[in-house]
């Protein structure tokens, strides 16, 4: 059955919004099957996810023929497609125009990023859908979805700032990734792909939207305190006076040098406002350095985590049912549940609830920027 | 290992526990500067963990704002199911109620459609009646005529008298047909009880005399709020019944009033009446035990509840056997000042020239008919369609009006009586007046008999107008 799709490169998945996925090897072509599928004429908007710049850069493309529409997208480690999860596709969302409204834009140099600037730009935004939503009723559901460089260092200043201008509007987002590169992840709105850059859109329906974030880790006893670090960079140099790679390595039992699965397997949890949060690391460098994807600073206590039932914990978040799920969730857990083999448990799971996303560096849920997690916007259903 | 080897862990290990304490002393201080500094975490220190560590307390927040919201939700929902079972129950019992009230409605119906056929059995059994009782007055009329020896006068004396009683049943017979038939509509309009009573005491005056009874009748000079036949004849009965059932001693009537209720009290020094036959007595053809006086039927009472109750006047009745009786009526009135003679004078000379008087009402066509009745009687009318022209009419000194006649429904939810009593703020005095209404609730009637206003209904009587007026005018002389 898969084989079969696969062969036909694109599929289509309609509901309250449309899902359309291209795995053709010819980054134009998958673009193109990809947005044709998509029906863009009747759309308010789209989102889009690739695994390679190329393909974006091809979306950004055709985005600038279809008469303004916002198209926002970015690249990622990892799509979640009608197929389950998948790399090197091209995946977008469309949000007919008859049930929703959209509006997007963009903030670039995101080390310069101004809150204060940001305020009456997010402000017109709102006032912007507002408007253009008036065929929606007066109940209409809000929603924002932020797109955000996951090496930019800037994702906790951003989602907090963001989300406290958009007031009750809840906000999730995901973290822009290069597959397993580390290097450049770039971000299309516009017309234009760039990196270093934050993408938000707002989006209001007559159907409702909801929120949730799911993750399945708990900490455990062994201890990891950040003794020397470089808190802008997320660059920890030692871990229990010790030089933090090999200290880390020491910690989750390494024999070898540090890989992606060693992180998926062992991420380090930091205790604030009564509940656990994990840091990821993301890489070694040659330094015996360990570099983060989230917020470190000096005096962390850091404690190894454990990983509980995945499945069973989403499971319980999707109990309430809705037509379809955007979901960006961390690269880790795709790592870890491949290593771990419940890749095709998740994958149906995600298939039966309509799930549509990608696998990044970083999650957002309202004000926080989270790693480990699954971040979630369930779409009709309940409110 | 060398002691060496082993010194230089230790050393080794001191250097890490004190990196450790270090960076941990630092956390500390920080956080603790922070929470001292910014309890409201409003102004995060800018690095990018603490406005981590701010969005996750926020975070916190927002979940627990969230329980709490479930939560009270929840209660709702439990409340709502409350509410429900509540309703249910309710409506078992409205459905029971209905059914109770459907078999009530089906007994009042069968009793109303029985009480309808006494009315008609009654009245054509009364009528059939006339008849024969007017043939047999008109034959013991012929005997009467005719020369006749002791005995047979006394006998035809005797059927004449037996044959008023009759006549008198037979009356009462078709007055209490049609009360119940509803054919008698109470028509209520200010009547003067002082003149009532008077003219009651010529009737029963020589009923007393004739056995050897007192009878006192007093009375304020008040003005009532009743149907002028009606009330008469629930009078006309409580005093006839006072007297036929007292032997010695005699009746009495008072009538008082206080607070826009008038009193009157009936009291005699007869029988009395136990307390089980109170309601009894009320109900026609019953009559008490011992008592079978000529002319007495029972239903007197009868005619008098039911007019009661069709006016809306109270009756009560407080006895005392061999002691007496009293019946108290009260009814909405109010006193009005002068005399019933002063009210026939002034009826009778009608003559209102100079003196003015201030009327008030919103609508042109009844303020212009008014004004043109009062002209007509000799009187200076200004006219006046809200509360400020009626203030401006009086604002002058010499045109103070000699009496207020104002509407009660005025526009703008204004009413007379309110104006009137602002001119009698505005000029410091007590100005009469009277206010015409076609609102007839006793509640009104009282309210207004408190401020000293009476009514006049509508549609007015130029007689009852002239009445009113002409008390004042005398009066105020």
């Amino acid at each position: 059955m898969q084989e079969a799709e696969m062969r036909a490169m694109t599929t289509v998945s309609d509901g309250l919004v449309r899902i359309a996925t291209s795995a053709s090897a010819d980054p134009a072509v998958a673009a193109q099957d990809m947005i044709s599928a998509l029906r863009p004429d009747s759309l308010a908007g789209l989102m889009v996810f690739a695994g390679r710049r190329e393909a974006l850069e091809a979306v950004a493309m055709i985005s600038m023929s279809l008469g303004g529409k916002p198209v926002i997208g970015c690249t990622t480690a990892g799509e979640i497609t009608p197929w389950g999860p998948r790399q090197e596709t091209v995946t977008g969302i469309g949000f007919p125009a008859a049930d929703f409204a959209m509006q997007a834009l963009h903030f670039d140099g995101l080390l310069g990023f101004d809150t204060f600037a940001a305020q009456p730009i997010i402000a017109d935004m709102i006032g912007e859908n507002e408007a253009a939503g008036s065929h929606l009723g007066a109940d209409r559901s809000w929603a924002a979805v932020l797109l955000i460089d996951g090496l930019s260092c800037r994702e906790e200043l951003v989602t907090h700032t963001l989300q406290h201008l958009l007031g009750e509007i809840a906000m999730i987002g995901g973290s822009a990734a290069a597959g397993m590169t580390l290097r450049q992840t770039f971000l299309l709105h516009d017309g234009e792909v760039r990196s270093d850059r934050a993408v938000v859109a707002l989006l209001s329906s007559r159907h409702p939207m909801r929120v949730f974030r799911c993750h399945y880790h708990a900490s455990g006893d062994k201890l990891a305190i950040v003794t020397r670090v470089d808190s802008a960079s997320r660059n920890v140099l030692e871990l229990n006076g010790e030089p933090a790679a090999r200290e880390y390595a020491r910690l989750v039992g390494a024999s070898g040098p540090l890989t992606q699965s060693h992180f998926a397997a062992n991420p380090l949890m930091v205790r604030v406002a009564g509940e656990y949060f994990a840091r990821a690391p993301m890489r070694a460098d040659a330094d015996g350095n360990l570099h983060f994807h989230s917020a470190v600073e000096r005096g962390l206590v850091l404690r190894l985590g454990k990983a509980n039932d995945a499945l069973a914990n989403l499971r319980a978040e999707l109990r309430a049912p809705a037509d379809a799920v955007i979901a960006f969730e961390s690269v880790h857990n795709r790592i870890e549940a491949e290593d771990g083999n419940f890749t095709s448990e998740l994958s149906a799971l995600y298939q039966s609830h309509r799930f549509v996303g990608f696998h990044g560096y970083g999650e957002q849920h309202r004000d926080l920027h989270l790693n480990r997690n699954l971040v979630g916007l369930a779409i009709g259903g309940r409110s | 290992m060398s002691g060496n080897g082993a010194r230089n862990d230790l050393r080794k290990q001191l250097t890490r526990s004190e990196k450790i304490i270090d960076a941990l002393i630092e956390r500390v201080e920080r956080a603790t500067d922070f929470s001292a500094s910014d309890l409201d975490g409003t102004n995060y220190r800018d690095t990018a963990f603490s406005v981590f560590e701010t969005a996750a307390a926020w975070d916190w927040r927002v979940r627990a704002r969230t329980a709490d919201q479930r939560r009270a939700l929840e209660d709702l929902a439990k409340a709502l199911a409350d509410l429900e079972h509540v309703n249910a129950a309710l409506q078992r019992e409205i459905r029971e109620r209905t059914a109770i009230e459907e078999a009530l409605i089906r007994a009042k119906l069968l009793a109303e459609q029985h009480n309808a056929e006494k009315t008609r059995f009654l009245a054509a059994v009364s009528h059939d009646l006339i008849q024969p009782l007017n043939a047999a007055r008109l034959f013991v009329g012929a005997l009467a005529n005719r020369r006749l020896r002791g005995q047979s006068k006394k006998l035809v004396g005797q059927a004449s008298s037996a044959l008023d009683s009759v006549e008198d049943i037979l009356e009462a017979l078709l007055e209490i047909a049609q009360l119940d038939a509803g054919a008698i509509q109470p028509v209520v309009e200010p009547i003067n009880l002082e003149g009532l009573l008077h003219h009651l005491a010529g009737e029963f005056d020589p009923v007393a005399r004739d056995k050897g009874l007192t009878l006192e009748i007093s009375s304020a000079p008040l003005t009532v709020h009743s149907d002028a036949q009606l009330l008469r004849r629930i009078l006309q009965n409580l005093i006839s019944n006072s007297l036929r059932y007292t032997d010695k001693g005699g009746a009495s009537v008072r009538a008082t009033c206080t607070r826009g209720e008038v009193t009157v009290v009936i009291q005699d020094t007869g029988h009395g009446i136990a307390r089980k036959h109170r309601k009894m007595i009320f109900r026609e053809f019953s009559r008490l035990e011992g008592r079978h006086q000529v002319g007495s039927a029972g239903l007197g009472l009868a005619i008098v509840d039911r007019a009661v109750r069709m006016l809306g006047h109270r009756l009560s009745l407080t006895s005392r056997l061999g002691v007496g009786t009293t019946f108290r009526l009260r009814l909405a009135g109010h006193r009005h000042h002068i005399t019933g003679a002063a009210i026939v004078r002034a009826a009778k000379t009608c003559n209102f020239a100079g003196k003015s008087i201030l009327v008030v009402e919103n609508e042109p066509d009844s303020l212009d008919a008014l004004g043109a009745l009062l002209k007509g009687w000799g009187c200076a009318v200004s006219l006046a369609c809200s509360e400020p022209q009626a203030i401006e009419a009086c604002s002058d000194t010499e045109a103070r009006p000699d009496l207020v006649i104002a509407d009660y429904h005025l526009d703008k939810g204004l009413t007379g009586d309110n104006v009137i009593l602002a001119l009698r703020a505005q000029l410091g005095e007590r100005i009469p007046g009277i206010i015409v209404t076609a609102d007839r609730s006793q509640a009104l009637l009282s309210a207004l008999a408190n401020l000293d206003l009476p009514v006049l209904h509508k549609p007015v009587k130029p007689e009852s107008l002239r009445e009113l007026v002409s008390g004042y005018l005398r009066l105020d002389q």
